[in-house]
Parts: C-alpha cells; sequence; structure tokens
C-alpha cells in the first residue's frame, strides 16, 4: 500500500508520545498512519526532512483571528499555514452577540482549525478603545455557556480579561460571572490578568483546569525603569514567585505566556524561570497590534523561551501536548499519534545571531531561532513561501486596522473634513 | 436587436419620470434599455406582466442585516428578492470598529444591493440588551467619516439613535457626534427618534437632508408631542428640508399616531422596514407589507411607490442610479399585484386595522436578473428565518430550539 505523504528523516519531537529521534511519518488522507523509525512504502509525494525538526502541528492558545469584525483581529489563515501553527485559538474576541459571524466566516472556511474562547462580554472584543467589562451589563453568562455548549466543535471555553481597563469599578465581578458561565458549559476558562486587581483574590475564584494568561507580564507598561522584576504580576515584594501563584498551579490553574503587545518581560520570566516556575503554555497573543512588533509569530516566540534557557523539548511539548491538553483536545490533537489529525509542523534551527525584544522595548541577542519550514494541515503540505502574497494582504489588513485605531489618518491618505 | 429580457403589459409606476400607465421594459445585461407603450422587439427572455404593477426595484433604508455580527442582524438576501426590494440599507448595524467584516461578508457576497449607514458607536448595534450610546467612549465621529469615505459604494450615511434607551444621561450629545461624522464625510445622518429625548431638542440639531426614523412612533416624544396634532417643530423641521421616514420595525409604528398624523395632512417621505431579527417574524414581514399598511391607510399607491423608490434612492443620494427605470440605470424592477380581499393589520402596539388591499409581490428583477418569490421560498426560510430564530435562541439561552434549528 502507498500512502499520500511520507515525511523522511526528521528529528521528530512528540512529547505525547516521548518520542525524540530519527523517525518517519506517514500520512493518508487527513489522518497520522505511522511513526517508525524507517518506513520503506512508496508514497505519492515524499519529503526529506533531513536536518530539520518535525512536531506536532503548533497549537496558539490565544490569539485574536477576528479579522473585520474587531478593533484586534487579524487575518490568521495564511499565518498560521506559515509559521507552523495548524490549530489557532481566538481568546475571546467573540461574545454571544457575535460569535455566528466567527463560525460561519472565519472558522467554517479556513483552513486552519480556528476555535475559540467565547468573551463573558456579549460583544466580545468588538472595540479596542473600551474595557469590555467596565459596563457590567455586556456580561451574559446564560449566553454565553448556551453558545459554548451548542458548538462544542468551535468553542473551547469561557474568557474574561481582568486588569484594571477592562473591569472599571467592577473588581471581581466580571471573573464571578465568567465561572458561572464556565461551569454551565463545562468547559475550561481563560483569564486574563492585569495591574489594578488582585491576583491572589482572582486564583482563589479560578478552578483546576482554568488558564490564566500573561503569566510573564508586568504590572508596569512602556519602558522600563531599572529594576529587579518585582514588578511581574506573579512576582512578589520579596521577589519570590508568590505562594498563592505556586497553590494555584498544584491545584491545576495552567500559566498561559500569551505573549502580546503588553505581556512578555525579560526580566519577569528570567526571575521565575530562575525559581523553576516555566509557563504550561506558549501562546502568542497575536492581534492587529502585535503581529509585525513585537510578537512575531507563535516559533519566534517560542524561540524566545529557548533563549531564556528553556529546552527545545519542553517548549515543543507547550506548543502542542501542552496547549492540546488545556483546551480538552489532547485525544486528537497535539501529538503524531496514528490515527490523529494530520497536523504537523517542521522547523529549522537556525543558528546565528538573532535580536528578541520584548514589549517594554528590551532587546537581547540570541544565538538559535526556530524557523517555519513545512506545515501539514490535516494531511495538505504548506510551504511558507507560497504563502507569501496571503501573509502579506494578512500585514497590509492589520496596518490599516491599527492606523484606523490609533487615528493616524496620516497613514490612512486620508484628511478629516478634506 | 434582441433584448435580453422584456417585461410586457404592466402598469409601470415610475414617478422619478413621472409615468403611470401601460409600458414595456427592455434590458439588456445590467440596465434598463428602453420605456416605451410597446416594445416589438425580440427578447431572449419574455415576462407578460398583465394586470401587475411595475415599478423601479423597491429601496428599503432601514433594516438590520449584519446577521451574525449582532443581535438584530438576519440574512435578508433571499427575503429581498422575494419582496420586491433589490436595494436595502442597513441602519446603523456596523461601526467603524466591524465595518469590514459587513463589507466582506454581507455585501459582497449578496445578490441584493446593500449598503449601510455606519454608526457614531464604534461597535454598531452590535449588543441589543445595552444602550450603544450610554457609554460616550464609543463615539467615534473620525473614524466614523473615515470609513464612509473611504468605502463609498457601500456607505450611505451616519446612523445615530436619540432614544433614553440608547444614550442613557447623554442627552443630544450622540446627535451632535454624529452630525459631525456627518459633515466630515458629506452625507446624511438617520436619527432614531424615540422616547426619553425632547424631539424638538433633536430636530433642532439635525441639518437639512438629514433623516428622522421611526416617524409614526407611538412610545413618547413622537411627532404629535402632548397633543393630538403634528407639533410645530416637526413641521418646521421638514420647511427646513429634514425628511421623515416610516422605519416600522418592533416598535415604532403607531396606528393612532399615524392616523392623526395623516389627518393632518403629515404624510412621510419614505418608508421603510426597519425589519430585524425580531420583527421580521412579527410586527413587520417585509417592505410591501409596511407598504400595504399605508396603502390602506389611505395613502395613494402612486405615493407609495414614490416614497419606497424615488424619494428612498434621494435620501441616500442615489437617485441618478436608484429608483427610476430611466434608460442607462440599472435594471433594478420590482412587480406587484394588489390584491383585494378582507385583512387585518397590526401596528406594534398590537392594534389592528382592516384593510381591504394586499401588495403582494409577484418579481423582483435585480441587476438585469429574474427572482420569483417561489423559487426562493426554500432560500428565506433556511437563511432569513433560521438565522433569525438562532441568534433569538441565543439571546434566550433556549437550548432546546437550538437543537430544533441545527436539525
Amino acid at each position: 500500500m502507498s500512502h499520500d505523504l511520507l515525511l523522511k528523516n526528521a528529528t521528530v519531537i512528540d512529547p505525547a508520545q516521548n518520542i525524540h529521534g530519527a523517525f518517519d511519518v506517514a500520512v493518508d488522507g487527513d489522518r497520522i498512519a505511522a511513526v517508525a523509525p524507517s518506513i520503506a512504502a512508496e508514497a505519492r509525494q515524499t519529503i526529506d526532512l533531513k536536518g530539520k525538526i518535525l512536531t506536532p502541528g503548533w497549537i496558539d492558545i490565544h490569539a485574536h483571528v477576528y479579522a473585520g469584525a474587531t478593533t484586534w483581529g487579524f487575518k490568521a489563515d495564511a499565518f498560521c499555514l506559515a509559521t507552523g501553527v495548524t490549530t489557532i485559538v481566538d481568546a475571546g474576541s467573540p461574545g454571544w452577540a457575535n460569535f455566528l459571524g466567527f463560525e460561519e466566516f472565519i472558522a467554517a472556511p479556513a483552513r486552519t482549525q480556528i476555535l475559540t474562547f467565547i468573551h463573558i462580554s456579549g460583544i466580545g472584543l468588538t472595540y479596542g478603545p473600551v474595557g469590555e467589562m467596565t459596563d457590567i451589563r455586556y456580561a451574559a453568562p446564560e449566553q454565553t455557556a448556551c453558545v459554548v455548549q451548542n458548538w462544542p466543535d468551535t468553542c473551547v471555553g469561557v474568557k474574561v480579561r481582568m486588569g484594571a481597563m477592562q473591569v472599571g469599578d467592577n473588581d471581581l465581578e466580571p471573573l464571578r460571572l465568567a465561572v458561572q458561565a464556565a461551569n454551565m458549559a463545562a468547559s475550561p476558562l481563560m483569564v486574563h490578568i492585569g495591574p489594578g486587581l488582585s491576583l491572589p483574590a482572582m486564583l482563589d475564584l479560578m478552578r483546576p483546569g482554568d488558564i490564566v494568561t500573561h503569566c510573564y507580564k508586568s504590572a508596569l507598561s512602556g519602558p522600563l525603569p531599572d529594576g529587579d522584576g518585582s514588578e511581574g504580576l506573579i512576582v512578589g515584594d520579596d521577589l519570590q514567585i508568590m505562594p498563592q501563584v505556586r497553590a494555584a498551579r498544584a491545584r491545576g490553574i495552567l500559566f498561559d505566556l500569551g505573549h502580546g503587545g503588553g505581556s512578555f518581560n525579560f526580566r519577569v520570566a528570567r526571575l521565575a524561570l530562575a525559581q523553576d516556575f516555566r509557563s504550561d503554555v506558549i501562546s502568542t497573543d497575536l492581534h492587529v497590534h502585535s503581529l509585525e512588533d513585537p510578537v512575531y509569530s507563535m516559533p519566534e516566540t517560542a524561540s524566545k523561551l529557548l533563549h531564556l534557557g528553556v529546552e527545545l523539548p519542553e517548549v515543543v511539548r507547550q506548543a502542542t501536548a501542552a496547549p492540546a491538553a488545556a483546551i480538552g483536545r489532547a485525544d486528537q490533537l497535539g501529538t503524531l499519534r496514528p490515527g490523529t489529525s494530520a497536523d504537523l509542523a517542521a522547523f529549522n534551527m537556525a543558528a546565528g545571531e538573532f535580536t528578541f525584544e520584548d514589549v517594554h522595548a528590551q532587546r537581547e541577542t540570541g544565538g538559535q531561532m526556530i524557523e517555519p519550514v513545512l506545515t501539514v494541515r490535516a494531511g495538505k503540505p504548506y510551504w511558507p513561501a507560497d504563502l507569501h502574497e496571503e501573509v502579506e494582504e494578512t500585514r497590509r489588513r492589520a496596518r490599516q486596522m491599527r492606523a484606523l485605531h490609533r487615528k493616524d489618518f496620516a497613514a490612512l491618505g486620508w484628511t478629516p473634513g478634506a | 436587436m434582441a433584448y435580453d429580457l422584456l417585461l410586457k403589459n404592466a402598469t409601470v409606476i415610475d414617478p422619478a419620470q413621472n409615468l403611470d400607465g401601460r409600458f414595456d421594459v427592455a434590458v439588456d445585461g445590467d440596465r434598463i434599455t428602453a420605456v416605451a407603450p410597446s416594445i416589438v422587439g425580440e427578447a431572449r427572455q419574455v415576462v407578460d406582466l398583465e394586470g401587475k404593477i411595475l415599478t423601479p426595484g423597491w429601496i428599503d433604508i432601514h433594516a438590520h442585516i449584519f446577521a451574525g455580527f449582532t443581535t438584530w442582524g438576519f440574512k435578508a438576501d433571499a427575503l429581498c428578492l422575494s419582496t420586491g426590494v433589490t436595494t436595502i440599507v442597513d441602519a446603523g448595524s456596523p461601526g467603524w470598529a466591524n465595518f469590514l467584516a459587513f463589507k466582506e461578508f454581507i455585501v459582497e457576497p449578496a445578490r441584493t444591493q446593500m449598503l449601510t449607514f455606519v454608526h457614531i458607536s464604534g461597535i454598531g448595534l452590535t449588543y441589543g440588551p445595552a444602550g450603544e450610546m450610554t457609554d460616550m467612549r464609543y463615539a467615534a465621529p473620525e473614524q466614523t467619516a473615515f470609513v464612509i469615505q473611504e468605502w463609498p459604494d457601500i456607505c450611505v450615511g451616519v446612523k445615530v439613535r436619540q432614544a433614553a434607551f440608547q444614550v442613557g444621561d447623554n442627552g443630544v450629545e450622540p446627535l451632535r457626534l454624529a452630525v459631525e461624522a456627518g459633515r466630515l464625510s458629506g452625507t446624511p445622518v438617520m436619527v432614531h427618534i424615540g422616547a426619553g429625548v425632547a424631539l424638538p431638542d433633536v430636530l433642532a440639531g439635525m441639518r437639512p437632508g438629514d433623516i428622522a426614523t421611526h416617524c409614526y412612533q407611538g412610545h413618547g416624544d413622537h411627532i404629535l408631542g402632548d397633543g393630538t396634532e403634528v407639533i410645530a417643530e416637526v413641521w418646521q423641521a421638514r420647511e427646513r428640508g429634514i425628511l421623515f421616514d416610516l422605519g416600522h420595525g418592533g416598535g415604532s409604528f403607531n396606528f393612532e399616531v399615524a392616523k392623526r398624523a395623516l389627518a393632518n395632512g403629515f404624510v412621510s417621505d419614505i418608508i421603510s422596514t426597519d425589519i430585524h431579527s425580531s420583527s421580521f417574524e412579527s410586527t413587520v414581514q417585509s417592505l410591501p407589507d409596511a407598504a400595504s399598511k399605508l396603502l390602506n391607510l389611505g395613502i395613494d399607491l402612486r405615493d407609495i411607490v414614490r416614497q419606497t423608490t424615488a424619494s428612498a434612492a434621494a435620501s441616500i443620494h442615489r437617485d441618478d442610479e436608484l429608483g427610476t427605470l430611466r434608460p442607462g440605470t440599472i435594471a433594478d424592477l420590482a412587480a406587484f399585484e394588489i390584491l383585494e380581499g378582507e385583512y387585518e393589520f397590526f401596528d406594534t402596539h398590537r392594534q389592528p386595522h382592516p384593510g381591504s388591499a394586499l401588495i403582494s409581490p409577484v418579481l423582483t428583477v435585480r441587476a438585469g436578473q429574474v427572482y420569483r418569490p417561489d423559487d426562493l421560498r426554500a432560500e428565506v426560510e433556511q437563511e432569513a428565518r433560521r438565522s433569525a430564530q438562532t441568534i433569538r435562541a441565543i439571546a434566550g439561552s433556549n437550548a432546546a430550539a437550538l437543537q430544533q434549528l441545527k436539525q
């Protein structure tokens, strides 16, 4: 029997199966058919990946891909396939009021698997300039749960953002209502943590399996003063990871990176890693405002952790098995186990001098970059070079929305009233 | 030369050209080619409309069709083509933040011409349960004006809703910013009038060419003030060139207000439906349905057709290309028959009004393509009704209804 696709000679890393070594992978239709040290069978298409890393397709559990319908959303499909991401999860751009548009026009037509958390705010993240939970009338636990439960193929859980900018005077109430929705829907809750609210108080309300996102975020924004890293949200005044954070982890609460435009601080990450407090999951928080600077992509975000000393198999685990488990999909995603969806990613470990930047414009030089080479999604191979034009369109659209959001009308070639 | 389409023997009413009589209409490609008492040329398709009324395609300037992205929106394409509507204008469902989705996912795939007012609130009418201008931070005159000027083929103006539910404590400040956006973009503002904000204050903030919608609403602060006569400020506004649009909807058409106004000689300038996910299966089924209510209140059919064609086109500054059968314009047409019988119409306060005539759609031609209601019945069921029922079921957290809709 001949296979549809044979990926040969790569170094395969599949943490879910404890595989790390030279393996071939065979694909039939949209399923993994075999993983073995050497597969001799014929194949309609054979790709030699000698010298490359081959992993399960990467899963980005925090991004904003509701392009056109929100000020955050970017057109993610081609971008994902060009960067090794086979499943991308929107972190709450849709609320119950505009979920159906997401389902029909974003998720259904995409080649990438596109999933979402449903925001506890009925309008989701439509409008960047205004915090979505400053007006508690937008909170809708019943409708949110109703959508999550009735569209289980697309919805993975509930989202809430818990910073002062998002909740105004409502303190912990949005989180309470989001937990209520997640309980009704029997699904995990992703909680954006931010300054202005008590993290221990938030963790108290969260349940095992819920996800803290932005774990290496600083309470400060913009350029940083000299300091020691105590500005980290998960760090106490004594420069130690807060005991409540460790207790939350012990209870089964997950900590997600969620890089984004404001949530990755080298100092905080370094302090946490020195205390062996690793993120559970790597995610980008890619959106219109972080796409070109300072996130760039999932592999680049992962490369930052590599630069900070996290070893490659752990980085791959945080981009495959761990996110699959976080969204309750470990049975079908994040592994190369035969019979699962043929989602794979091949990378080149490039050596050289690379500049990495955090959200405070702190620049560091690293020696290794994880470069995407090939993505296989549902059995179909995609090469970054073939997606170049589509990715450019993604960037152009993102720049347009960014300028409109910032009222940079000169960049849009428009003079008000002219 | 053979025509592509020949519509024969109808009674043609085209108020823009002062036509009212027996005419044939010829179409080539997507354009009107000829209107004449008798056209004898060959045609690839001939439709005999003996006994029917033939008019320019109807234009509904107030509807909510941003299905999937708002609690109000439903899928309107097939419904329009089965009810004589060739151009439908969304009254502010998109704001600047989600306009591009409206353009890409609603307008571009539709057969019906779909246009929109852009809401002064950046989130538009995403969320029915909360007033969109109770928080002024959502008001965005510059971004709104940019969107309108950047996409003039789709955007016709600015929308604001000026009743207490929508503006909270903000009075006429949302209107002021909407007019600012209208000024920056050189387009009209459509203003929803309603209870809780004094109508004279609202009208005072409007410019000639701006549109007051829900002119026969009966919830308070309506055109009769506290009395039984149309108030002076309304007459003065009309004098200044402010237009009054019907905007039927789920709550904005009151027979008593309409009857009083008509008795005063105050007739709407434009008939529109304000059709949306809740109203279209209850209070207003279609534009011919809304128009039939006016017909049975004594408005002459020719004036009704003027309101749904030439006037509607002029109000959105499209009368050079829409709302007429002038040769060279787009081949958008609607054929109706006037059914006679005993009908009962209801306003949005569940008050009945008996009627003897019903404007019943027979055929729609959009950009030269012929559509018949019977051929669209399944689509109306699957698209329009299902989309409306689905968002209503989610709004009501009605899992049982959702399960049924999925089957």
